[in-house]
């Protein structure tokens, strides 16, 4: 892609007194600041919120310039599809400089969910298999059995993110937690205890793109995207909300996103320095390590244990606390990771920026009902 | 939150099974049935499916869902787990164990719900299967 981040802004995660759609609008503005450009430069935005309103509802107060504003839902990879549409505007040459936001404000508790929303009877919801969080338990435990891999790398990763969002201001989770306190935890679903899922949250993040060219008139740090790839699923694939699976299973929009984010980069996982990867719970972090590409399915081990995804480890993952570490608000989510990922780069992460200077990033994001969003970033 | 009229419920007629189908094309088999198929979009033939299977993965539902969960007032913790039927893996809730002594592999079979006021069949339990005649 010939596309460039030039801004970055993010409202912390957690739970705050204002409305989401604040959060948007602080997100939004730091971004542009961060940028050094105007509103009334940018020439095209989208973004979206699940439970905060309409993103393009942010012009009355960002100004009524005119300008397009796409908005979008794609559940958890609303974020990610809004970084899409704006990049592709750029590529095309409608836009030279666009906004990509997200914000979200949810109640507290697993999400509920509506069978009909999803093609689904009312069977399946009443008799209490509309769960998300059990789906997440049901793949995990077939992938740890299938792989002969120890539950305990759940905690691990889990340990490993928390102590990361405990460096991060920005975070919602503050308190670093032992890899006992997290397994010994209430379990939820078996086998995922309760530190090791993320929760519903709040937040806002933005970003500022530009045309590569553009954004070098205007900024000295501007961060490349060197591919952006939106898969959804293929016949055959584990998602949520499925009464039934297929007898051959497929490999995930995850694995097709990724090879394709990696195929158009030029460039492979082993030359990543610094990742964020959808960490919904522990068990889709374990999984998307090796749906990424970064190890062999069963091979995880050795990427994890003895710090391997700690800021200073082999493949620094979720640097800031992932969604572990800041809950998920879920049009902001996507979006948190690519900010990441960019002050990683820029080499602006404080206490838990990833040393000797990180040249090339690495986002996913997955979410119902299969879909995936990858990029590649790079300085 | 009555089902549309049109529903057929979850069981395979005069079968002590559920309700699948198969696509005339490709072969795929599905659940609940559906009439088109989802992998190649031909008409689909409804099947029963086999009362007997293993089980394929399994988790504990540990808090109470949100609506549209219709359970006890007292919330019991229960299990969900896939059922490997050879053509096909279903989803539904297993029983006649404690909630954490399951194992992936082990054999289940079918029991069907009772039905409602109109005879119509709308929940199903994987039972574990020690062998004995159902």
């Amino acid at each position: 892609m010939s596309v460039s981040i030039i801004g970055v802004g993010l409202h912390p995660f957690g739970r705050f007194d204002i409305t989401g759609r604040e959060m948007g609008l602080i997100a939004a503005r730091e971004a542009l600041a961060d940028a050094g450009v105007e509103w009334e430069q940018v020439g095209f935005a989208a973004g979206g919120s699940r439970d905060s309103g309409y993103a393009a509802a942010l012009v009355s107060e960002l100004g009524l310039t005119g300008v397009p504003f796409m908005q979008v839902y794609n559940g958890c990879g609303t974020a990610g599809s809004a970084v899409l549409a704006c990049a592709q505007a750029i590529e095309s040459g409608a836009a030279e400089i666009a906004l990509a936001v997200g914000f979200d404000k949810h109640a507290r508790g697993a999400f509920g969910s509506n069978p009909a929303d999803y093609g689904l009877p009312m069977w399946y919801g009443r008799d209490g298999m509309m769960v998300t969080t059990q789906f997440f338990a049901l793949k995990t435990q077939r992938y740890l059995h299938e792989h002969g891999l120890d539950e305990r790398l759940l905690g691990e990763i889990t340990a490993t993110e928390l102590h990361n969002s405990s460096l991060n201001p920005n975070a919602w989770r503050r308190n670093a937690l032992s890899v006992d306190e997290i397994m010994d935890a209430q379990m939820v679903n078996d086998p995922l205890t309760s530190y090791m899922f993320c929760s519903p949250s709040e937040g806002g993040a933005a970003v500022v793109l530009a045309s590569t060219e553009v954004a070098r008139t205007i900024s000295d740090r501007a961060v490349e995207v060197r591919s952006l790839e939106f898969r959804t699923r293929r016949f055959g694939t584990f998602e949520v909300f499925n009464p039934w699976l297929a007898a051959e299973l497929t490999d995930s929009a995850t694995v097709d996103a990724a090879s394709a984010a990696f195929a158009a980069a030029g460039c492979r996982p082993s030359d990543v320095d610094v990742a964020q990867l959808q960490d919904t719970e522990a068990g889709a972090a374990l999984m998307h390590l090796a749906e990424c590409g970064f190890c062999d399915h069963g091979e995880q081990a050795e990427l994890i244990l003895d710090g391997g995804l700690g800021v200073h480890g082999r493949l620094p993952v979720n640097t800031d606390g992932g969604l572990i570490g800041n809950g998920e608000p879920i049009g902001a989510s996507g979006l948190r990771q690519i900010v990441e990922c960019v002050t990683q780069l820029q080499g602006r992460a404080g206490e838990r920026q990833v040393p000797n200077d990180p040249e090339i990033g690495f986002t996913q994001v997955y979410g119902a009902p299969g879909i995936s969003v990858c990029a590649v970033l790079s300085r | 939150m009555a089902e549309p009229s049109t529903a057929r419920g979850l069981a395979a007629a005069d079968h002590d099974a559920l309700l699948g189908a198969r696509c005339t094309a490709c072969d795929v088999q599905i659940f609940p049935a559906q009439a088109a198929c989802p992998r190649c979009g031909a008409p689909t033939a409804d099947c029963a499916l086999p009362e007997r299977g293993v089980l394929w993965s399994w988790t504990v539902q540990r808090f109470r869902p949100k609506p549209p969960y219709e359970g006890p007032d007292e919330f019991e913790p229960y299990v969900v787990g896939y059922v490997d039927l050879g053509d096909v893996k279903v989803e539904g809730r297993l029983d006649g164990r404690p909630v954490d002594a399951w194992t992936i592999g082990d054999p289940v079979r079918l029991e069907l719900g009772e039905p409602d006021d109109d005879g119509t069949v709308w929940t199903y339990r994987w039972i574990a299967d020690d062998g004995g005649a159902s």
